[in-house]
């Protein structure tokens, strides 16, 4: 016996490990907590962004990430970056040192870093990267990222597909793209899934109401009878006295009124009627006017799949989704009410309890059987599709889940970036500044499309220099330059100005021209002092009106390294956006163009520069959708994620 | 220092070229207070170091716990139990020891945190988990008037809002909903689902053998009577609470393990067995119940008739609490492991867990007999007592039984929390702040998080003040005094001398200058909703301030009679250098102009389209406020205790059943929690508690 006092309350009481996940267990549960747990995520750049996002999935439990980057810490990353130590990792791998003291912050999660170029060993070795469960790419090359998502678009079934989130970030502005070919979402946490059938009760439900009377006098009874009984009994007496249509909202009042009319009169306790009223919403309208699961019908998005080729045409490689979308399919074929199986949750109500227990036992054994039947119809599907272990192939949790949420399941098939570029759905672009209520943020996708044109054709970024540019983007801009080959008219200036004596870039601060001391260093102007504004840029501006235009733009760009000019800048971006403009149906004459040109002002204003509220924010949008992707739970973003924090907005777009 | 590398003006450099010069200093020479230093106060503390702000305070009076480290990131296991203000501080120092950060591992409501701290800030910023903390320091700023940053998040919804006195809306001028309640008899003798059996096992048994003396209870049940429930059924919850003193007394002071263990189970026959038998005894009562509880018996379960049964059902012993508690993470622990505590238990092992809690539980409360225990849902030991016993006296009632998992969300009022909303809203917070410090209130906004597909933030422009807000429709006057040398009349008398000039340079210190209040108002005196004095009430008058319990940080309200002037609240600085009788009022130049009451509008009714229901407006009774004479009835000290009856929680439950509630961007906190079921049973939630 000496040994009891403390048995029951060990073995009831959680492990450590539960007590540090309590708080989000409660938001995904073990089963999502075992799907992060084994996830292994890929993050390309080392960078203040970067940084946070990795933040924001250690601390959940991620199984492992891994940071690819070969730069080299400088001390304006210092600044910007709480995942490096000061004093102690300046000059080292920057992967390395966040790698290193973001795994402080949970010992479960297994940190790696990989000190390459991303371009080389993309060309090298395009395996690496489909051995993740999950890429983010942050702040790289256009170029780059467009190859890195040929790649992992290529990935064909039974190879698993590798998601990838591309980020980028610009002062008060940010945005991200998220690639996913297909995700069958089954939790999708709805609101609620009750599911009442109170308009197309089945049997059991219709004899359960049935041994109630409304007339009692016992006025106790009567201020008990639950209102998921009074509405059942109500809508009958309805449908009885109309020819067996079931009231619409629009005869609201009188149905209330036939409510109210079983009240007893002085009986001062009857909230169960009050609460009747309460739910008409909610479980009798709603389900009514849609194919509202609580009406017994399928919704539209759900018969969507069931017309799905993946649903029609299974195959031993065939996901546990589809295998369960078919079985559900089967299953609402054979069902005589032709609903889907009941999820047999009950809400909280004022009755007795046996009464309740009663109730409950009615929802809970139709659900009983419903899972019963759907489980057998599922392994036959599986044995039909000669999936390997036929009817046990899939876990009965999983099972459960899907039966559970049947009616709220969420498919999200996305599009690839090569196809967002090469046909953008323009009516969605032509939406986003239509939208009357909320704050258009779409102008800044255009603003970093064109910027990633202006990069391809200036090496540099607007409004930086092009030694800030090339250690942000950490790559060797001539290599990139002359390989993708800028446009016909500037020809190979793409790399034109890149200095050979310049020695490593790598070494090379990460700072804007007006603080480069490498700049200093070559003996070169300054241009303008430390911790100047933007005005301050655009005085430097004055000094070049002397040029002439065009002509001179090869010998400008020489000159770009050191005195990137503010309205020159915006100039040249504009030019770029012109064709991105074009290439997603914009009208150039109406308010749009005002939106999108402020919004190239403020690109080359803060010139790719990290601000720590933006990466905060963003590090927390994108570990959350990045999340929801490793949990298959709740929904996440379609695909097109626009953060601005000027307006304070954040937009989601189907591009 | 070890950043020597980094020189202070380039570690800024992009947050000074993006943000421009200007701002950028201000935010070097601004001094900011952080009130939180859990799941936001962390983000926000590292944004701001890293954006720039050169003088932090930062405040909280918790303690660092395991469940906190999947989010609060500038903590590590080896900081448990240690402060997080000071923690916080510690590591985020570390990062850019340039900024000065101070830390308070303390309670925010102390009175040295009076109008006198607040206003040496240019900006608040509230990182809060609960309620009663976001009134106080929103009370505070717009006393101090201060701008306050108000945050909140709850899964992944969150939100942010700047308040500045006279030009938005403070915190308190939307209703916030109040917690649920329960009748006592539904928790004392009736309960039909879960969540009365761990209301009554947390706030009934848990109390009454360990906790604080409930000097209520009494007039709890006399209310009951007076609001008509059975006075039999009170009469005998009357004897069970007097039998329970005797089986508290014999449970703390113990003298062996075996007695100890002999109490514990005596508590067991009483409220399982022998209350129960005598619940049944009442005939009148189980007339119309067609299920009865039943009772349990000990010896029964312990030791049933049939030993196999018995044996099958005893629990495996689990490799380690021990381990558990001190936070290790076994090595060799899956994540199987981590389902200890959503398994059923059995009959049997709950009972066992019982009496190994309430032992546990009886052993530190005799450890310090002057200290009552008080539930805590991170504290195993009572988390195992209200688990095991909710869950037998859901036995007794044949009640679902709910998991350990599940019985610590419900009783501990547990609000999801993860660390990439509480990322999102910190960044937005410094975003706000920073067109505080602007001064673009226009371009402010109250900003909301939620769980929509096509935006998930939604920005909307700062609403005006309401002009019947309890809050910061008032006035607030600072003054000086010394507490034990001015009466309640005198400092009555003081608001009603004339205002001094504005040219003629008061001292300030009790001279001609008054508040010019009207002499002929009548007017009577509050702290909090503490009646001190009114028009028929004149006991206190003579009495000195510290007397009366008007201390240094105290707010004594005056409020008119007629309810034409708004509240005078007085903010009271202790200085000892004050003389008899002297009331230091603000120089003439900053003294508040009284305001006039918002005249009185009808109670708001909204109809809900959807199914024409009437929904009340949730009340502002639960402000710790003195009423003002146009609402509410005045109520004297205690009156205003006692158990709220159930139309008050009722009305939030129909509210929530409100189409539109859940939908609402202004009104992110009464939304409900999206559990995986029984969402609908779930609204003892309601009560924002945000991370």
């Amino acid at each position: 016996m000496t040994d009891t006092p403390n048995s029951v309350a060990s073995s009831s009481r959680p492990s450590a490990h539960s007590q540090r996940y309590d708080r989000q267990l409660r938001l995904w549960a073990s089963s999502g907590q075992a799907s992060l747990e084994k996830s292994n995520i890929l993050i390309i750049g080392a960078n203040s962004l970067s940084s946070q996002i990795i933040k924001n999935l250690v601390l959940p439990g991620v199984g492992s990430f891994t940071i690819l980057d070969d730069a080299n810490v400088d001390p304006a990353d210092m600044g910007v970056n709480f995942f490096l130590q000061p004093g102690q990792s300046q000059g080292r791998s920057a992967a390395q040192e966040m790698a290193s003291l973001l795994s402080q912050l949970n010992e479960n999660v297994e940190h790696n870093f990989k000190i390459e170029s991303p371009q080389a060993l993309l060309a090298s070795k395009p395996g690496y990267f489909r051995s993740f469960s999950l890429v983010i790419s942050v702040n790289q090359p256009p170029e780059f990222d467009l190859a890195l998502s040929d790649l992992l678009w290529s990935i064909e079934p039974p190879r698993p597909q590798v998601p990838l989130l591309k980020i980028r970030s610009s002062g008060m502005v940010a945005e991200m793209t998220i690639d996913i070919k297909e995700l069958g979402i089954v939790e999708t946490h709805p609101d609620s899934i009750i599911d009442l059938r109170l308009t197309n009760p089945f049997p059991e439900l219709v004899a359960f109401a049935e041994s109630f009377n409304l007339a009692t006098t016992d006025s106790l009874t009567h201020s008990h009878i639950p209102f998921v009984v009074i509405l059942l009994k109500k809508l009958e007496e309805w449908k009885a006295k109309n020819g067996g249509s079931p009231p619409s909202t629009k005869s609201r009042e009188e149905f209330v009124t036939l409510i109210n009319s079983s009240r007893q009169p002085g009986n001062l306790d009857e909230e169960n009627f009050d609460e009747a009223i309460a739910a008409l919403g909610k479980h009798v309208w709603r389900p009514l006017s849609s194919d509202h699961v609580g009406a017994g019908g399928v919704p539209s998005e759900i018969r969507e799949l069931f017309k799905d080729a993946r649903c029609e045409v299974l195959s031993s490689h065939s996901t546990n989704f589809w295998l369960m979308v078919r079985a559900l399919r089967d299953f609402v074929d054979n069902s005589p009410t032709k609903s889907l199986p009941l999820t047999g949750s009950l809400p909280d109500m004022k009755s007795l309890s046996a009464t309740y227990v009663g109730l409950q036992n009615v929802y809970r054994n139709k659900a009983t059987e419903d899972l019963e039947t759907f489980t057998r119809i599922l392994g036959q599907v599986c044995v039909n599709a000669g999936v390997r272990g036929g009817s046990g192939a899939i876990d009965e949790d999983e099972i459960q889940a899907f039966v559970k949420h049947a009616g709220y399941l969420k498919l999200i098939r996305g599009r690839s970036e090569r196809e967002r570029r090469e046909r953008p759905r323009t009516d969605a672009v032509t939406m986003a500044f239509l939208d009357p209520v909320n704050p258009c943020t779409f102008q800044h996708h255009i603003a970093f499309r064109a910027s990633d044109l202006f990069y391809l054709k200036h090496a540099r970024y607007p409004g930086s220099s092009r030694t800030f540019s090339r250690n942000l983007r950490n790559q060797d801009l001539d290599a990139q330059g002359r390989s993708r080959g800028s446009k016909p008219d500037h020809g190979a200036d793409g790399g034109g100005g890149e200095g050979e004596g310049e020695g490593d870039p790598r070494k090379a601060k990460r700072s804007k021209s007006n603080e480069s001391d490498e700049m200093v260093a070559n003996g070169e102007a300054a241009g303008v002092g430390a911790g100047s504004d933007v005005e301050m840029a655009v005085e430097t501006c004055v000094n070049h009106e002397g040029h002439g235009e065009e002509e001179e733009e090869e010998e400008e760009e020489e000159k770009e390294e050191e005195e990137p000019c503010f309205e020159e800048d915006v100039r040249l971006l504009a030019k770029e956006a012109e064709s991105v403009i074009k290439s997603l149906g914009i009208s150039t004459d109406g308010e749009e163009m005002e939106k999108i040109h402020d919004s190239l002002k403020e690109m080359v204003r803060s010139g790719h520069c990290s601000l720590p509220p933006t990466t905060a924010l963003m590090g927390g949008v994108v570990a959350q959708e990045a999340i929801k992707i490793l949990t298959r739970q709740y929904v996440p973003a379609d695909d097109l994620v626009i953060y601005d924090g000027i307006q304070q907005a954040l937009g989601v777009f189907k591009l | 220092m070890s950043n020597l590398e980094s020189p202070p003006g380039q570690r800024q450099s992009y947050a000074r070229e993006i943000l421009g010069e200007g701002l950028f200093s201000k935010l070097e020479s601004s001094k900011v207070l952080v009130v939180g230093a859990g799941g936001i106060g962390c983000e926000l503390l590292k944004n701001l170091v890293l954006t720039g702000f050169g003088y932090i305070e930062i405040i909280d009076l918790d303690t660092i716990d395991l469940s906190n480290l999947n989010r609060q990131f500038l903590f590590q296991k080896q900081h448990i139990k240690k402060s997080k203000a000071l923690v916080a501080k510690e590591t985020a120092s570390n990062f850019n020891p340039s900024v000065k950060i101070l830390a308070h591992h303390d309670n925010v409501k102390d009175p040295k945190f009076g109008v006198g701290f607040f206003q040496k800030f240019d900006l608040v910023m509230n990182a809060l988990d609960n309620l009663d903390a976001r009134r106080w320091v929103n009370r505070m700023c717009v006393a101090s008037n201060v701008p306050l940053v108000e945050s909140g998040t709850t899964g992944f919804l969150g939100q942010v809002q700047p308040i500045i006195k006279g030009l938005t809306q403070c915190y308190d001028c939307t209703p916030k909903p109040v917690p649920k309640t329960y009748p006592v008899c539904t928790i004392r003798s009736t309960p039909s689902t879960p969540i009365h059996c761990i209301v009554w096992a947390k706030t009934w048994l848990f109390n009454q053998l360990f906790g604080e003396d409930d000097e209520n209870e009494e007039q709890e049940l006399d209310k009951a009577v007076a609001d008509g429930e059975d006075a039999a059924e009170i009469d005998n919850l009357r004897k069970e609470a007097r039998q329970m003193r005797d089986l508290r007394t014999s449970l703390i002071s113990w003298s062996n393990e075996e007695e100890l263990r002999s109490s514990a189970e005596k508590v067991f026959r009483k409220v399982y067995k022998q209350d129960i038998e005598r619940l049944l005894s009442m005939d009148e009562m189980w007339k119309h119940r067609p299920v009865k509880p039943v009772p349990l018996d000990y010896d029964n379960i312990v030791a049933p008739p049939n030993p196999s049964e018995a044996d099958g059902q005893a629990a495996s012993v689990g490799p380690g609490a021990e381990e558990a508690e001190k936070g290790e993470v076994g090595a060799t622990q899956g994540s199987s492991s981590g389902l200890k505590d959503q398994r059923s238990l059995s009959l049997k092992e709950n009972v066992e867990l019982f009496i190994q809690s309430t032992v546990a539980l009886a052993k530190r409360a005799s450890a310090s007999p002057t200290e009552p225990l008080s539930f805590d849902k991170d504290d195993e030991d009572a988390l195992d007592f209200v688990a095991a016993s909710s869950n037998l006296r859901s036995k007794v009632y044949s009640i679902e039984e709910k998991t350990r998992f599940q019985v610590k969300e419900m009783a501990g009022n547990i609000i999801p929390a993860i660390a990439t909303t509480n990322a999102i809203i910190a960044g937005m917070l410094v975003i706000q702040s920073l067109q505080v410090l602007k001064g673009a209130w226009q371009e402010a906004r109250y900003v909301n998080l939620s769980r929509g597909t096509n935006r998930l933030l939604t920005s909307l422009k700062c609403e005006p003040p309401s002009r019947d807000c309890p809050v910061c429709q008032e006035t607030y006057v600072p003054v000086r005094l010394n507490v034990a040398k001015v009466t309640l009349a005198q400092v009555i008398e003081t608001l009603k001398k004339p205002r001094a000039n504005k040219g003629g340079e008061e001292d300030g210190s009790g001279g001609e200058g008054g508040l010019g209040m009207d002499p002929e108002l009548e007017v009577s005196t509050y702290e909090a909703s503490r009646l001190l004095s009114d028009p028929d009430f004149d006991d206190n008058l003579e009495k000195s301030l510290s007397q009366i319990g008007i201390v240094n940080g105290k707010v004594l309200s005056v409020v008119d009679e007629d309810g034409g002037k708004a509240n005078v609240n007085l903010l009271i600085e202790e200085d000892d250098a004050m003389g008899e009788g002297q009331v230091g009022l603000p120089e003439a130049g900053r003294l508040p102009d009284l305001l006039d009451k918002a005249p009185k509008v009808e109670e708001r009714k909204e109809e809900d389209e959807d199914d024409g229901f009437v929904v009340e407006e949730v009340d502002k009774k639960n402000l710790p406020l003195p009423p003002s004479a146009t609402r509410g009835k005045r109520k004297r000290v205690g009156e205003e205790k006692g158990v709220e009856v159930e139309l008050e929680g009722k009305k939030r439950e129909l509210e929530n059943g409100h189409e539109q509630a859940d939908e609402e961007p202004d009104q992110p906190s009464s939304k409900k929690l999206k559990g995986d079921e029984n969402v609908e049973s779930r609204q003892d939630q309601d009560v924002i508690v945000l991370d």
